[in-house]
């Protein structure tokens, strides 16, 4: 009786602290937490110091956002969300800052965006960076930005739509609408970038601007780092070049005058290939072949695309103005010095041998490069009607 | 070690019970032979009942002059009176011209009372006293002639009995609305009647030192495995206990693994059901008093199967099947992941999603594990006050259940609204799969309480160990988890899906291992007659 009972105590207490071992350590209540929604890091004030800026989701209860907490707040009058800075050495002492001010643990598995702040920028973001890729509760999903002025200032902007700044930013870089000039460029694109010797790497660049008395947000172009420091600026234009090779677009529109007639052709798909040519060992030169698929949305004017003759040399405008755009940009970055292209790592790709010679002097060499682009867009279709809303003797 | 720990208990809780148990049975000796003398036997028969005043006992003297005495025993209420009176008395009293009463023989006496007296369909004789009360105390009547050390029981029963209803707990849209009655023979015939094949093989023994129930062994003989109806006659045999009052008490004492959460004898109260299953191979048990007939082996997917998903027809009834299975795993599981999710994983959950759940419980007093424990419990009070009380007081527990639990809960602020949601979810998933409801609400608690404490990996834990569990399950000689696992693809035509009726062609395999063939490869009528057009067509 006795051992039997010893036996049985034993097995019970043995899986009771086996189970008390794992422990509820890690469990934490969705109550006791800050959801951040959005990090902003600025140059801090003392030379040296960053001031780190995180957007904080304020659920209220039931969603009536009327309750809540005496944090500080810096925002306004509606009460979604709330921005609190600290500043401090790196990111991780600045976050154990907030501890001390706010009173639930920030969680950082649902971040959408991190705006870096054009000072902190031009200082270099390479060591800010590690932390997004190496905390726990961090995503590799998230967008990255770089705001025109103070990162902080971009998540006071009160939204339009969402009910937080930091996920209207988010929405507006997946709407593929209008694609061509909005780079999206993740946590581990921008870290891929980072990481690699000679390409440099690119983020939209974001702005505050101000009508009638009320604060907006738009992207405004690209910004362009050279090992880990911003160097230049795209504009929205010349944005669109590094689009055409290197993005995702989709349901991006070219607007091209073809004999007074103004068309515009959406591009919902492209590929874009680029080929380095070497010649001497010296000599480079690319060549960049991009294949899109479009369909035609909008003319005005009288020239009727549906005449084979006349798609032919709309579709030739269209390929013009895509190599307009892309050699632009080429040009511009190459001045530079930022292989933003990855012009280097195609060439390391095809020719190993040459490229250990040919990475030593890569900026020179990048300032001198030629590069033949072709494009060929394929015009699927004229929209819902074919011929203009022009009598026939007008065409 | 489960099996270990559970004889260990067992032998410790039983021992104390055992220790004394003084024979007080008033019959001395039941295999004791009957005398010659009637007033002896009487006297032996009448002693053990303690003159119990519903037996009856009716003497009277028949034959030439009325020399030869004799007494009628049975009880009152179970045999029928009618009978009695008109094809045993009267004949006895008024008919009875035995010839050389002094000279015949005992044997010729019994003819002459079976073949021209006795106007009753079945006459057995009993020599001992147990047949006797055997007889008279399952509603025949025992014919104690003066004499004879034997007596006849003939049969007579003729008790009250409930009339074939609808079954209460397995309802069906389409199909037969008949179901088993408490009564064993018309439980039979039941069967009888949806098989009419002189292979159908049922064998009675009777069960319980007491209570002495009638139970019946049912199979096809050719199909039903014979090393299965071995080792179920020699379970059955091997139950020594002194009552047996629901199939349950059977199902328990013979089952493969007591200490299981999961059934390993399933039971239907349905005819067609349990027809079904004998076609299969398998075996029924049925067991007077109850209307619940027992089937042996069972499956795992049994508990998804219903009647219905073989009279409609398949493509349906093979979504509602997965569905069922759907059903299973959140009746299971949606606690304990909801619990996972929202104390250790929330970067699963979408972010819009998360604010909605996270304003629910803000301002909520307990832990997400407490909430959901307390919902549960108040589910399973509202279930088992539903299933207990009184058919009036229905309605006002249903109010109270929807209105208090639900809306009052959540507008106080003791629970959040999407635990309410998952709860909800939970409790009309189990009405899915009603077969597995025991199981499944023991499993429920156990991954909730894993959860709390280890979040998704506890799941997984407690998943692998009852996956282990599961698998290493047989149901009399069967893999409990087959045909799944073990794997057979011939078999998983009725599993996961329910395939056309035109492709079942073989039965399971676990079960029956001879005659395994349903019928032959059968071609889709809808081809035949596409033939016969063409044929028609071309002859014109």
């Amino acid at each position: 009786m006795k051992r039997w009972f010893k036996l049985c105590l034993i097995m019970v207490l043995v899986t009771a602290m086996l189970l008390a071992t794992a422990g509820c350590c890690d469990c934490r209540e969705l109550n006791a937490l800050g959801i951040v929604m959005g990090v902003g890091v600025d140059r801090g004030e003392p030379y040296g110091e960053i001031a780190v800026t995180v957007q904080v989701a304020d659920v209220g209860q039931d969603g009536s956002g009327s309750s809540s907490s005496n944090m500080q707040k810096e925002s306004s009058t509606n009460s979604n969300f709330f921005n609190s800075t600290q500043c401090g050495i790196d990111i991780l002492s600045t976050l154990h800052k907030f501890s001390l001010s706010l009173s639930r643990k920030l969680y950082f598995a649902h971040n959408q965006v991190v705006i870096f702040g054009e000072d902190l920028a031009k200082q270099g973001v390479r060591d800010i960076f590690d932390f997004f890729l190496r905390y726990s509760e961090s995503r590799m999903n998230v967008y990255v930005f770089v705001a025109k002025g103070k990162a902080a200032d971009v998540l006071n902007v009160q939204p339009t739509f969402e009910k937080i700044p930091s996920a209207e930013i988010a929405s507006l870089m997946s709407d593929p609408i209008g694609s061509v000039g909005k780079p999206t460029v993740l946590v581990k694109d921008f870290a891929s970038q980072l990481i690699s010797e000679t390409s440099s790497a690119v983020a939209p660049l974001i702005q505050v601007e101000e009508k009638d008395g009320e604060k907006y947000f738009s992207i405004a172009g690209c910004a362009v780092f050279k090992s880990g420091s911003l160097v230049g600026e795209l504009t929205p234009e010349e944005t669109k070049g590094y689009q055409w090779i290197k993005g995702n677009v989709k349901y991006s529109n070219v607007a091209v005058t073809t004999n007074q007639t103004l068309a515009n052709v959406i591009i919902t798909s492209k590929k874009s290939k680029i080929t380095p040519v070497l010649e001497d060992g010296n000599v480079v030169s690319f060549r960049i072949k991009i294949t899109a698929q479009g369909s035609l949305i909008s003319q005005e004017g009288p020239m009727d695309f549906t005449k084979l003759e006349n798609l032919a040399l709309l579709k030739k405008n269209v390929e013009f103005a895509i190599q307009q755009d892309i050699e632009r940009t080429i040009e511009k970055t190459c001045q530079m010095g930022a292989d933003i292209f990855a012009f280097g790592e195609s060439i390391h790709g095809k020719y190993p041998k040459e490229w250990e010679q040919l990475q030593q002097q890569w900026e020179e060499y990048l300032k001198t490069i030629r590069v033949e682009t072709t494009v060929s867009v394929a015009i699927g279709g004229t929209g819902k009607t074919t011929t203009p809303l022009y009598p026939k003797d007008m065409m | 070690m489960f099996r270990f720990f559970m004889k260990k208990v067992a032998f410790q809780i039983t021992k104390g019970q055992l220790q004394d148990h003084p024979d007080q049975n008033r019959l001395k000796d039941p295999s004791a032979k009957l005398s010659k003398k009637l007033c002896n036997n009487l006297q032996t028969i009448q002693q053990p009942t303690g003159y119990s005043s519903d037996i009856i006992i009716r003497e009277f003297s028949f034959g030439q002059h009325h020399k030869k005495s004799a007494a009628l025993i049975f009880v009152d209420g179970l045999a029928d009176s009618k009978i009695i009176n008109k094809s045993i008395i009267e004949p006895l009293l008024y008919q009875a011209d035995l010839s050389d009463e002094g000279s015949q023989s005992q044997d010729a006496l019994i003819n002459q009372l079976k073949r021209d007296l006795l106007s009753v369909s079945e006459v057995d004789q009993a020599e001992t006293l147990d047949e006797v009360f055997d007889g008279f105390l399952s509603g025949d009547v025992a014919l104690l002639i003066d004499g004879l050390n034997l007596a006849l029981v003939l049969s007579c029963k003729g008790w009250e009995k409930r009339s074939i209803g609808e079954p209460s707990g397995e309802s069906v849209i389409r199909g037969p609305r008949e179901s088993f009655t408490e009564n064993i023979r018309t439980n039979t015939a039941l069967i009888r009647r949806k098989i009419k094949n002189p292979a159908l093989t049922i064998e009675s023994m009777k069960l319980g030192e007491k209570t002495r129930t009638k139970v019946c062994l049912v199979y096809i003989h050719g199909v039903a495995n014979p090393e299965l109806i071995a080792v179920v006659k020699e379970r059955l045999a091997s139950i020594c206990t002194d009552s047996i009052l629901e199939s349950g008490y059977i199902e328990q004492y013979i089952e493969d693994s007591p200490a299981s959460f999961f059934a390993t004898i399933g039971n239907s109260e349905k005819p067609d059901v349990i027809a079904a299953n004998l076609l299969e191979g398998r075996i029924a048990i049925v067991v007077d008093g109850t209307p619940f007939v027992l089937t042996a082996p069972y499956l795992f997917i049994e508990g998804f199967q219903t009647a219905e998903d073989y009279y409609f027809r398949p493509y349906f009834m093979t979504m509602l099947r997965l569905i069922r299975y759907i059903a299973f795993v959140i009746t299971v599981f949606a606690p304990a992941i909801y619990v996972a999710v929202t104390t250790y994983h929330q970067e699963l959950i979408p972010t819009d999603l998360l604010f909605t759940m996270a304003s629910a419980r803000e301002g909520v007093p307990f832990p997400a594990f407490l909430e959901c424990f307390i919902m549960l419990l108040t589910f399973e009070i509202l279930r088992e006050a539903g299933v207990r009380l009184p058919r009036p007081v229905g309605q006002a527990m249903s109010i109270v259940g929807a209105l208090v639990i639900g809306e009052a809960a959540v507008s106080a602020g003791l629970i959040g609204a999407p635990m309410v949601i998952v709860v909800s979810i939970t409790a009309v998933s189990v009405f899915v799969v009603p077969k597995q409801e025991d199981s499944s609400a023991m499993l429920r608690l156990i991954f909730l309480v894993l959860s709390a404490i280890m979040g998704g990996y506890g799941i997984t834990i407690g998943l692998i160990g009852t996956l282990i569990h599961l698998s290493a399950l047989e149901s009399f000689g069967v893999p409990y988890l087959a045909p799944l696992v073990p794997s057979d693809l011939s078999d998983s035509k009725d599993a996961l899906i329910r395939a056309p009726l035109w492709l079942m062609v073989s039965r399971p395999k676990g079960m029956a291992r001879n005659d395994r063939k349903r019928k032959d490869f059968f071609v889709p009528p809808a081809e035949k007659t596409n033939n016969h057009s063409q044929n028609r067509r071309a002859k014109s």
